[in-house]
């Protein structure tokens, strides 16, 4: 694994949570865009993990009802990461069932290489390289492992919080948690020469 | 390479981000999970469509708070208690006054009244009125009547062994047993003997009367001057 550079940075808050949240609601686009940019990235991560068909227009319908509802949204903000997360789970069980349904296409460039964007190529390759490779790692543990182990790492979610997008206890959660981690190393161990 | 147990505790580490010590079983996981929060948590927002877009910068309006969900309102549940012990003094009398009516144990008139009414709805009481003559059971209750007009028996019934007809049916008709009615007893009413029409010596064919006028012209003629006959 390289070091990790993160590419993007959730934004500051332009006042505390709940003063964006009201503005927001108030339709202020500052407000709006900056609750957009601090999550969308994740989600569409998420997305993009799980094989979304189109994790880009995914993640704007994910947020269309995100706005369409925050008026009737009420708390802090590891809250609406957690709402978000909730919609984009939905969502993206909705998408599968539409995959499921829709004639398989095939891309003809590679899997990753043309979703990433960037102004440096060799960069741009690597991190294709590295995304690829996290994705036929994860794609090797059970649905409900993978779904655990990337809203904790890609949705940044507490135990309760993935408890509560996933509709399980929080023990079901720690238990798939840990078989998550024990399959990984596994995996890791095999790949490993 | 040997699989060491994971502790729940260092699972939690791991996932919290937490630097995990070098050598730790844990360490290329570590690695892997500080990847993918890199590629895929840290990743751009990506440009919005064109309704987000509109959205985003206050060109379409969100849509207005659906309030509070109002919570259904019930009317409020009437007590009870009142009913139960008139529900509970009306069935101990019910079952007071059945048992006493089937033992017969009732006052002479309220007994009949009773078991007269219960007749009609087909429960038979000891001590009614009503016991239908000739009815050939001797009155015992619980055998009342007999149906007058019985409805024709299905192909499932056993048929009797009435010997059937040599004949055609259809020059004969034949008037379904089942059809019948049976008359309760009714009074005997001296009858002529039916005659036996003879085959004629000449045709041997049998004269058949060809109208009721005629049977009775021929009784009259053939049969009544020898009944007379001392």
């Amino acid at each position: 694994m390289g070091t990790p550079q993160p590419r993007a940075k959730t934004p500051a808050p332009l006042d505390g949570f709940p003063e964006v949240l009201a503005q927001a609601r108030d339709g202020s686009p500052p407000a709006c865009q900056w609750l957009y940019e601090s999550v969308a990235g994740r989600v569409a991560g998420y997305l993009r993990l799980h094989g979304a068909h189109e994790p880009d227009d995914l993640t704007s319908e994910v947020f269309l009802r995100v706005f369409d509802h925050l008026r009737d949204f009420e708390g802090e903000e590891a809250g609406f990461r957690s709402w978000v997360f909730t919609i984009a789970h939905r969502l993206l069980i909705d998408d599968h069932r539409r995959q499921s349904r829709r004639p398989k296409t095939v891309e003809l460039s590679g899997p990753m290489t043309d979703r990433v964007s960037g102004g440096n190529a060799e960069a741009d390759a690597m991190h294709a390289i590295e995304q690829n490779h996290i994705s036929e790692v994860l794609a090797d543990l059970a649905p409900e492992q993978r779904e655990v182990l990337t809203l904790r790492v890609v949705g940044d979610l507490t135990v309760e919080q993935v408890a509560e997008v996933l509709g399980k206890s929080r023990g079901a959660v720690k238990s798939l948690q840990h078989r998550g981690i024990a399959a990984l190393r596994r995996r890791l161990e095999e790949a490993t020469p | 390479m040997k699989h060491l147990l994971l502790r729940r505790r260092d699972t939690e580490a791991v996932m919290d981000g937490s630097p995990v010590a070098e050598g730790s079983p844990l360490d290329g996981v570590d690695a892997f999970l500080t990847g993918m929060r890199s590629e895929f948590a840290a990743m751009p927002a990506p440009a919005p469509r064109p309704t987000l877009a509109a959205t985003l910068d206050g060109r379409r309006e969100l849509r207005p708070a659906s309030g509070p969900v109002p919570k259904p309102t019930f009317p409020e549940r009437k007590p009870r208690v009142g009913l139960r012990p008139v529900v509970a003094v009306f069935a101990t009398g019910a079952v007071l006054f059945g048992g006493l009516a089937t033992a017969g144990a009732l006052p002479a008139p309220v007994q009949r009244t009773t078991a007269d009414l219960g007749s009609h709805v087909g429960i038979h009481l000891p001590g009614g009125t009503a016991v239908h003559a000739g009815s050939g059971n001797g009155g015992a209750p619980g055998r009342g009547h007999r149906d007058p007009h019985p409805r024709p028996t299905t192909g499932s019934t056993p048929r009797t062994s009435a010997p059937r007809p040599t004949t055609s049916p259809s020059t004969v008709p034949i008037t379904p047993r089942s059809t019948v009615a049976v008359p309760p007893n009714l009074p005997t009413v001296p009858t002529l003997p039916v005659p036996i029409p003879r085959p004629s010596l000449t045709t041997g064919v049998i004269p058949a009367p060809s109208s009721p006028l005629q049977l009775k012209d021929r009784l009259r003629s053939e049969l009544l001057p020898k009944q007379l006959t001392p």
